[in-house]
């Protein structure tokens, strides 16, 4: 027996079996551990590795992978991963796995130490998504589609739009301002009178005194010829105050022909009311499909990106066949289960992840993924990653369902507000991503929904259409109120449909529902109907008060008109008196000779 | 069992010493140099074990050698690649590669990496001069070593040994 040949050799050979049986699989852990923490930037902990070569599978336990951008947490960690790799392409050096499955796989869970590596980037997986322009739109929207109904509603019946009102008015004041232009004359002619009565002297001689007399004799006729001339034009402003009181009867006239037309129906703006009603709740919609998009893009995107290949010395010149198409790397299926953290619990998810490659434009096919989750809440995720082009583009499909009820309180008590109780919830958010940009679309359902008023100004109306008199002074917002608490009493269902641009960061949505249309036209018929009974009551409540005005009007140019008249009269009456008197002293000719 | 552990040392001596295993010492040595050459990790090198193993060589001169031209093989590198890289660009040969790298268990021999392709090349035509070299010189050192390697008390506790089982077994 050549033992000199055989030892060495049985040596060699028992200790390349000691290798694989005791020191590859550790190997193998380590290989995993370092490649995994040069890929991640951050620690990855592998427990155990355990490998078989008929079959080839490769089982791995407890795996932690750090989170680069959080001290202290874990991207990810997984209790068991078992892939079985294909025999047919393992001798072409490709690592195929038909299928595997990855079980306990939860997301952002906590770990002892913090898992940084020192000279790794820093990067953050956001886990919210701000909202903020658009939260302040729809803000703004339930806000200003209210204020914009009331301005309408309230300027079809505002008494101040009256003609009647808005001319009595300027009458008023230009008959004011004449009026007192005449008193101010009457009150100069009425003290130039009472100054001639008292103030007349005469001194002097004779001939001075009769001077004296004649210049005050002159003085009171050129009163008298002045008020006389007032007589005249206060007689001529009889004319003119009766042109003005046809001008009233014309605007009153006018008036009652514009309240007896129809009525303009408001025009509400449908958008602005489904935007203002169901923004909120379709905003918190929105933001978790960001999120899951979010997710799908930082946290699955990764994943499957190409690969550069391990540096080695030289260069790998490729000779695979065209027709070739499988990868050096390949999970066709594997099978992905474990625990989501959702409002704070912890919830199962079980799913399938397909078309994993380190070479992705080779291979072809999108990563397909698709996750449900079941907790209180169902959701049942489904996206594609599509990598075999220059960029990458994400398409995502979310679907909700909540089968419990739910209430939300929506607006402001001090304006509108209301509390919308629904017994279910669904909705369905298909979202595309080609780089930055950002398409989709969102459909929501509510039913069925109950929809009560809880602003103040709608407790203090109470309940049922009541038909109280009619005043010419109303308060739209009571009636805009009552309108829409009728009306969305009548509503059962919700739903709407969102159509999304913009960016992950900046989305712009466009949105319809039947809730706006709805609402509007029951509004608009409310009010319509409400104003419509109160027209042909405003139209006496108009007439009476148009009547009123020219009344007024009338009865304070005829009290001016007496006043001074009676003034004139006095004044004219004190002037032929004091003519008399100056004109009738007896003439003492002696005088003339003494 | 201690005669078991201590027998391939014993051979490895006796290998040193005797002079009819020259040729065996010289083409151990230009065998390992193939394999120091060419870089691990792929079956090619593995091969080249297996080949060395299975030949009647000198494993300790082997592995002498794969040892000195494993870091010979580092500095030699950009001479390998632009060797492997010429014989795999070539189009004439464009072909047979192509088939070749599509059978089976072919590929994880990483022949189609330029530096192992070159190494490999560069080892087996470095091969025949190198055996001659090595077996001129260990002609005329073998000798010498010989009596040095005698004048270690090992190498005599190590012959003893040998001796010693002879003469058990006779």
């Amino acid at each position: 027996m050549r033992w000199t040949y055989l030892i060495p050799r049985l040596l060699i050979v028992a200790l390349v079996w000691g290798f694989f049986f005791y020191a590859f699989d550790p190997i193998m852990r380590w290989s995993v551990t370092k490649t995994g923490e040069q890929m991640n930037g951050a620690k990855v902990d592998v427990a155990e590795v355990k490998t078989t070569f008929f079959p080839p599978v490769l089982e791995m336990t407890n795996v932690q992978v750090a989170d680069r951008g959080k001290p202290g947490r874990n991207l990810l960690e997984f209790e068991n991963f078992r892939v079985k790799m294909a025999s047919g392409p393992l001798a072409h050096r490709k690592v195929v796995i038909e299928e595997g499955e990855i079980t306990g796989l939860t997301f952002n869970t906590a770990r002892e130490d913090s898992g940084q590596i020192d000279d790794a980037d820093g990067f953050r997986f956001r886990e919210h998504v701000q909202l903020d322009d658009l939260r302040n739109k729809i803000k703004e929207l339930g806000e200003t589609w209210l204020q914009e109904a009331l301005a309408a509603a309230k300027s079809q019946l505002d008494p101040q739009q009256l003609q009647t009102v808005q001319v009595s008015q300027a009458l008023k004041m230009q008959w004011t301002a004449r009026f007192q232009m005449y008193e101010a004359k009457l009150k100069d002619i009425e003290t130039r009178v009472k100054n001639l009565k008292e103030g007349v002297k005469p001194e002097g001689n004779t001939l001075q005194k009769i001077e004296a007399y004649r210049k005050a004799a002159l003085e009171v006729q050129n009163l008298i010829a002045e008020a006389k001339q007032m007589r005249v034009e206060l007689s001529g402003l009889g004319q003119t105050a009766g042109g003005d009181l046809q001008k009233l009867e014309l605007a009153k006239q006018q008036d009652l022909a514009n309240a007896k037309q129809k009525l303009k129906i408001l025009q509400l703006d449908k958008e602005a009311i489904s935007e203002a009603l169901l923004g909120p709740e379709l905003l918190a919609t929105l933001e978790e499909t960001l999120v899951w998009a979010k997710w799908t893009k930082e946290t699955i995107g990764p994943i499957t990106e190409a690969k550069e290949p391990t540096r080695s010395r030289g260069q790998d010149v490729e000779f695979s066949k065209p027709s070739d198409p499988h990868p050096e790397f390949l999970i066709r299926k594997l099978h992905v289960s474990g625990y989501a953290r959702m409002d704070g619990e912890m919830i199962p998810y079980k799913g399938i992840i397909e078309n994993i490659t380190n070479d992705p434009k080779r291979w072809g096919k999108p990563v397909l993924l698709d996750l449900t989750i079941e907790g209180a809440s169902k959701i049942h995720l489904t996206a594609s990653i599509d990598r075999s082009g220059n960029v990458p583009n994400y398409e995502l499909t979310v679907e909700y369902h909540l089968p419990q009820p739910t209430t939300i309180n929506w607006g402001d008590a001090e304006k509108l507000a209301f509390q919308i109780s629904s017994r279910e919830t669904r909705w369905k958010a298909h979202v595309k991503l080609v780089d930055e940009q950002f398409l989709g679309q969102l459909t929501f359902q509510q039913a069925p929904v109950q929809i009560v008023p809880q602003s103040k100004v709608s407790s203090e109306m109470g309940t049922g259409m009541v038909v109280t008199p009619v005043k010419f002074e109303w308060d739209p917002q009571q009636e805009l109120h009552r309108a829409l608490a009728g009306v969305l009493g009548q509503v059962t269902r919700l739903d709407a449909e969102v159509q999304l641009t913009g960016s992950m960061d900046d989305p712009q949505w466009t949105l319809s529902s039947s809730l706006g249309p709805q609402v509007a036209a029951g509004v608009e018929s409310y009010l319509f109907n409400e104003m419509t009974r109160r027209q042909s009551q405003l139209v006496g409540e108009m007439e009476r008060r148009a009547s009123e005005e020219i009344a007024d009007f009338r009865g304070v140019l005829t009290e001016k008109f007496r006043n001074s008249g009676a003034r004139l009269n006095g004044t004219e009456t004190q002037a032929n008196e004091l003519i008399q008197k100056y004109t009738s002293r007896p003439l003492d000719v002696r005088s003339f000779f003494r | 069992m201690f005669w078991l552990v201590l027998r391939p040392l014993r051979f490895f001596a006796r290998a040193i010493v005797d002079q009819d295993s020259v040729r065996q010492l010289a083409l151990g040595f230009a065998l390992g140099m193939v394999v120091g050459l060419v870089p691990k990790g792929n079956l090619i090198a593995i091969s080249l074990m297996m080949i060395v193993g299975a030949s009647k060589v000198n494993l300790g001169t082997s592995m002498m050698g794969a040892f000195v031209f494993s870091w010979v093989g580092m500095l030699i590198d950009p001479i390998s690649h632009e060797v492997g890289l010429w014989l795999l660009t070539q189009e004439s040969l464009s072909g047979f590669w192509t088939w070749l790298y599509n059978q089976p268990i072919v590929p994880w021999t990483r022949f189609n990496n330029t530096v192992v392709l070159g190494s490999f090349v560069l080892g087996w035509a470095l091969f025949y001069p190198v055996y001659r070299i090595t077996k001129s010189r260990l002609t005329v050192w073998q000798p010498k070593l010989a009596e040095r390697f005698q004048k270690f008390k090992l190498t005599q506790i190590l012959l003893g040994a040998e001796y010693a089982s002879k003469l058990g077994g006779a």
